[in-house]
């Protein structure tokens, strides 16, 4: 029996800006936006269609217009630790597995094809019979025990690390913002998208502009107590103010800010609800499975991705409970099956929306879970997680080895088989076609990984 | 230039009203009109004094504030905590000393523990706010926020934890100019602070020698069986530790980086004075530097300074709990810096959200009741350069550039142009939206951003 | 630090000013409406702090944060170990409010009861102290 205590984890309690934003946006403040609280009346009398298109819409169309078949790179991150074991199971030494998983074991799972491995029963309901339907029609890549070396099994520091794409606690720009500031354009802030309140910390920038969006109407910007004509007078004025391009790096950042928070608004304008029982303009063409967050995210990206407007890469939080230390069996069955079932439903939309073969996502977790069950029906922080690409382009099958579950690292976790950066350079290169030794450092040596078909 | 040009008031010392505002932007949380012309009458030597030294009279002007009815309850309401340590900001009498306040947090960054914790920590900070470095730094080593947060409560000889020694050298006091080897063994002579529970409480840190490494350490080439006070004495006492904390609070206040020489200086003012806070503070807030480009601010407000500052221009208390989210969302919560190392200052508070953010404080300010424009309380037959005075009065007097300005003139003079001469209602009402949006845009614009 | 009166658990590091406000804010009710009293909550692994631990008898609403990395949950148990009342389930870093009124003077239960959590030491006490004057 390993020793219990090394191995719960929980005991870290320092915290990386991720976490540390989340403490505003519970549900008792995140609901209360302005639109919500009592301010926004005359919003909805007067749609935003006659805006004039400012240089900067120009340049954002422009680079849509230029590249309209530019790749999008979507990451979909599971919180909290999506347990390996129980979510591709290994049929093929099902009889360890069942040692290791004594409270917990998973039976009947589904087969993966000749692979030897199953699939969480969770992971086969949804549109076209869910990941499992999309790995049989080859549009998913599985990467088995990905993590990194010497793992830290604190949820905010792993976190960090994936979403910087460095091991260090030093606080740095998002990888994906890092590849916008290297490849990206320097006036469109809608090329990095966070579907949320707030910016993901895999998207935050050095310096190119991204923008967090939860819904197109709640973009737009209004001042409260104005309408009509006389709102786009102020509008306009606003536009005039914040064209001067002061020198010094405070200025600076003040009126590129003011242009861009104008430009995200506008730009997302026309696909507004004009009120609330108007009809919604990124209705999705597929359906989604009912009161799924996560799927209706996703339903607007996909609307979002297939409009002009230059969206190059894209983050969404999956909802539900990946930090399985009690009660899995419930837990995980309900979080894959929402996660799952709203990515069945993507992928169907962007076909439909005929920009499938343009789309690749990566879904995530920031750490795996022990082998070995604990007590509580639950499994603890553990090395060798679970990730996968999906798309019509994605290199289907397993890409990674899976785990022994007989040859254990010191700590009785599984042994890393790939490098989350060396998904992360592939990414860049087979994918967004850019050099990945501008975003990851040492890039070279983490080696590729076939991602892309 | 401010929307309401102000008379230029030089006294002889070539002390202006623009001096006064800059000084208390930076040091503070702005100035109103009234301040502004107030200490630029009484001229350089006095307003500097006032700033750094304080004067008689309560530390909070005005009235607690009431949210919802009811007084703030910082320990036990959601939000409270940023809420009470706002209104200090807006009603204290020793604006410096909050900013101070301020500095410390974000220098000595805590964050995620319970809310007495924080708010007992933020008073030990706000103590120390001035006073000497080395006590400050004593004081916050053993506060049980901090010696939580970095894992220094529960570090013991048997496995020393050596996170407060790595943040106390790489974060607090010295930069660079040491070795792994130095934070090792730090991290045995701070061994020894065990936190303890009774009746499921937690009851405080308590040094327990038994706990502690005894053993000789060698710390930056010395050895000894240091303890705490030895190792914090070791650390404010290292060569990299005056320019370290000087060059610090500089960029608090200035945004060119000192030049070495100032750095020398400020650092042998630092030293001289046995390691105290004031003196390094009242030089950086005499020098020329911070007064450079009056006309042209080009320091990005942190989120709080701009929204206590609002609040004070515009004569507002802290009355709603709104400020909490806006807070959040501009990127900066009080009680939760993100991470050890504080949060980012400068530019890098502006983004497509986080400006966002500071449009919808405008609109939560336009509700508020000192700035609210009534419906059909617009006046058509108000001049332009009348209407945006009495939007920039309204909203204290704020400084906007000369091409902002002329936007806003424009404004204001291009606003009936769609309607008929004898649409006296739709004329009404068009100059209640103007007199609204005057005001939005200059809380709102980029230039309001800047101080 | 200061010693202070009022907060007696966690009083030893709470600064005076900050007594001193809780004070008033619980003496103080303005309106008409029963107001009720919050009470701060915090959880992480292993612990419950409760910020106040001495209430009077009537509404209370427990706000409840989970600082901690697992998820956690918080019940209400009176002396005989009925339950009074219950959050669900808070994720890490998630909040939670708990509204319950409470007429009996005495000592009050609140657990976590995840798993082993409580016997880890996720456990408080909550007192409700008699009413500033008798009923009769």
């Amino acid at each position: 029996m390993p020793s219990h205590d090394a191995h719960k984890g929980c005991n870290d309690f320092r915290q990386t800006s991720e976490a540390t934003r989340r403490r505003w946006l519970g549900p008792s403040l995140t609901r209360r936006q302005v639109l919500g609280a009592g301010l926004g009346f005359g919003l909805s009398v007067y749609g935003a269609r006659a805006l004039p298109l400012t240089r900067m819409l120009e340049a954002a169309e422009a680079q849509a217009a230029a590249a309209p078949n530019a790749p999008v790179l979507v990451s979909v991150f599971l919180p909290g630790g999506c347990d390996l074991l129980n979510t591709i199971v290994p049929l093929n030494d099902f009889g360890r597995y069942a040692d290791l998983r004594k409270h917990i074991r998973l039976d009947g799972a589904p087969a993966l094809g000749g692979s030897g491995l199953g699939i969480h029963p969770a992971l086969t309901t949804g549109a076209r019979g869910g990941i499992k339907g999309l790995y049989e029609a080859g549009k998913v890549g599985l990467l088995p025990g990905i993590d990194y070396a010497n793992p830290d099994l604190s949820h905010f520091h792993s976190r960090h690390f994936w979403e910087t794409g460095l091991i260090t606690q030093d606080a740095a720009p998002g990888w994906l913002g890092r590849w916008l500031d290297h490849h990206g354009s320097p006036d469109n802030a809608l090329q990095g998208l966070s579907l949320d309140y707030s910016l993901s910390p895999v998207m935050r920038s050095g310096g190119a502009p991204v923008a967090a969006v939860y819904s197109p109407g709640e973009a737009k910007l209004y001042i409260n107590g104005t309408w009509g004509k006389g709102l786009d007078q102020a509008l306009a004025a606003w536009d005039r103010i914040s064209a001067s391009r002061p020198r010094g790096p405070g200025p600076a950042a003040a009126y590129g800010a003011a242009r861009l928070a104008k430009q995200v608004g506008d730009r997302l304008a026309p696909y507004a609800k004009q009120n609330d029982r108007g009809p919604d303009p990124l209705a999705p063409p597929v359906p989604y499975p009912a009161g799924n967050e996560l799927g209706k995210r996703l339903g607007r990206l996909a609307a979002l991705i297939s409009l002009p407007l230059g969206v190059r890469v894209a983050t969404v939080d999956a909802k539900g409970e990946f930090d399985t230390h009690d009660n899995q069996p419930g837990d995980l069955d309900k979080a894959l099956r929402s996660t799952g079932e709203a990515l069945a439903a993507f992928q169907l939309d962007l076909e439909t929306r005929g920009v499938a073969d343009r789309v690749l996502t990566l879904v995530w977790s920031e750490f795996g879970r022990r082998p070995q069950d604990n007590d509580s029906m639950g499994t603890d922080h553990g090395a060798g997680g679970i990730a996968m690409v999906v798309g019509s382009r994605a290199n289907a099958g397993v890409l990674s080895a899976y785990p022994s579950l007989s040859a254990l690292d010191r700590e009785e976790n599984l042994q890393v088989t790939i490098d989350f950066r060396r998904v992360y350079a592939s990414l860049i290169e087979q994918w967004l076609g850019t050099s990945a030794a501008d975003v990851i450092p040492n890039a070279a040596t983490f080696g590729r990984v076939q991602l892309v078909r | 230039m401010a929307a309401r040009r102000p008379r230029r008031r030089t006294t002889r010392s070539g002390w202006t009203e623009a001096h006064v505002r800059r000084l208390f932007w930076r040091a503070g949380f702005g100035a109103t009109p009234a301040e502004a012309r107030r200490w630029a009458g009484r001229g350089r030597a006095a307003t500097l004094r006032w700033v750094v030294d304080g004067g008689p009279g309560p530390q909070l002007r005005g009235a607690a504030p009431t949210v919802n009815g009811k007084p703030l309850d910082p320990a036990n309401e959601y939000g409270h905590d940023v809420l009470w340590w706002l209104d200090r900001m807006v009603r204290s009498q020793r604006p410096l000393v909050e900013k101070m306040t301020l500095f410390w947090h974000d220098h000595l960054a805590t964050a995620d523990q319970d809310t007495p914790l924080m708010l007992a920590q933020n008073q030990t900070l706000r103590r120390g706010a001035l006073g000497s470095f080395r006590g400050l730094l004593g004081a916050v080593t053993r506060d049980p926020a901090m010696q939580l947060f970095l894992s220094l409560a529960d570090s013991d000889k048997a496995a020393p934890n050596e996170n407060y020694a790595r943040e106390l050298m790489e974060l607090f006091t010295l930069g660079s100019g040491y070795t792994e080897r130095d934070v090792r063994q730090a991290a045995r002579a701070l061994t020894g602070w065990q936190s303890r529970y009774a009746n499921d409480h937690f009851q405080g840190i308590r040094f327990r020698p038994e706990a502690h490494d005894a053993g000789i350490k060698r710390i930056f080439g010395r050895s000894g069986r240091f303890g705490t006070d030895a190792v914090l004495d070791l650390v404010v006492a290292h060569p990299k530790h005056a320019p370290f904390l000087v060059s610090k609070l500089w960029s608090f206040f200035v945004s060119e980086p000192p030049r070495r020489a100032t750095v020398r200086g400020l650092a042998s003012i630092y030293r001289r004075s046995g390691l105290r806070i004031k003196p390094v503070v009242r030089a950086i807030l005499s020098h020329p530097s911070l007064y450079r480009a009056l006309d042209a601010p080009d320091m990005v407000k942190a989120p709080v300074v701009l929204v206590a500052g609002g609040l004070r221009a515009s004569g507002q208390g802290v009355h709603t709990d709104d400020w909490v989210w806006l807070l959040s969302n501009m990127g900066q919560t009080l009680f939760s810096p993100p991470s050890v190392a504080g949060w980012e200052w400068g530019p890098a508070w502006m983004s497509s959200n986080s400006m966002r953010a500071r449009f919808d404080f405008a609109n939560v300010m336009l509700n508020q009741p000192q700035l609210k424009v009534p419906d059909d309380s617009g006046n058509p037959r108000l001049a332009a350069a009348d209407q945006l005075r009495r939007a920039s009065g309204a909203t204290g007097g704020p400084w906007v550039s000369g091409r902002a300005h002329a936007a806003l003139m424009s404004l204001a003079s291009g606003t009936y142009a769609d309607l008929k001469t004898d649409d006296d209602q739709g004329r009404r009402n068009r100059a209640t939206l103007l007199q609204r949006s005057l005001r939005h845009l200059l809380i709102s614009g980029p230039d309001a951003q800047l101080h | 630090m200061t010693l202070t009166r009022g907060f007696r658990p966690a009083g030893a590091l709470v600064g005076s000013a900050i007594v001193l406000a809780l004070t008033s804010a619980a003496g103080a009710s303005p309106s008409a409406r029963p107001a009720s009293t919050a009470v701060g909550v915090g959880e992480r692994e292993f612990s419950i702090n409760v910020y106040r631990p001495v209430v009077r008898p009537g509404a209370l609403r427990l706000n409840v944060t989970n600082r901690g990395e697992d998820v956690h949950d918080l019940v209400v148990l009176d002396r005989r170990g009925r339950r009074m009342a219950a959050s669900g389930e808070i994720g890490a870093g998630a909040r939670a409010t708990i509204r319950v009124t409470l007429l009996r003077a005495g000592t009050y239960r609140l657990l976590c009861t995840r798993n082993d959590h409580a016997a880890r030491g996720m456990r408080a006490r909550l007192r409700v102290a008699p009413p500033r004057r008798p009923a009769r």
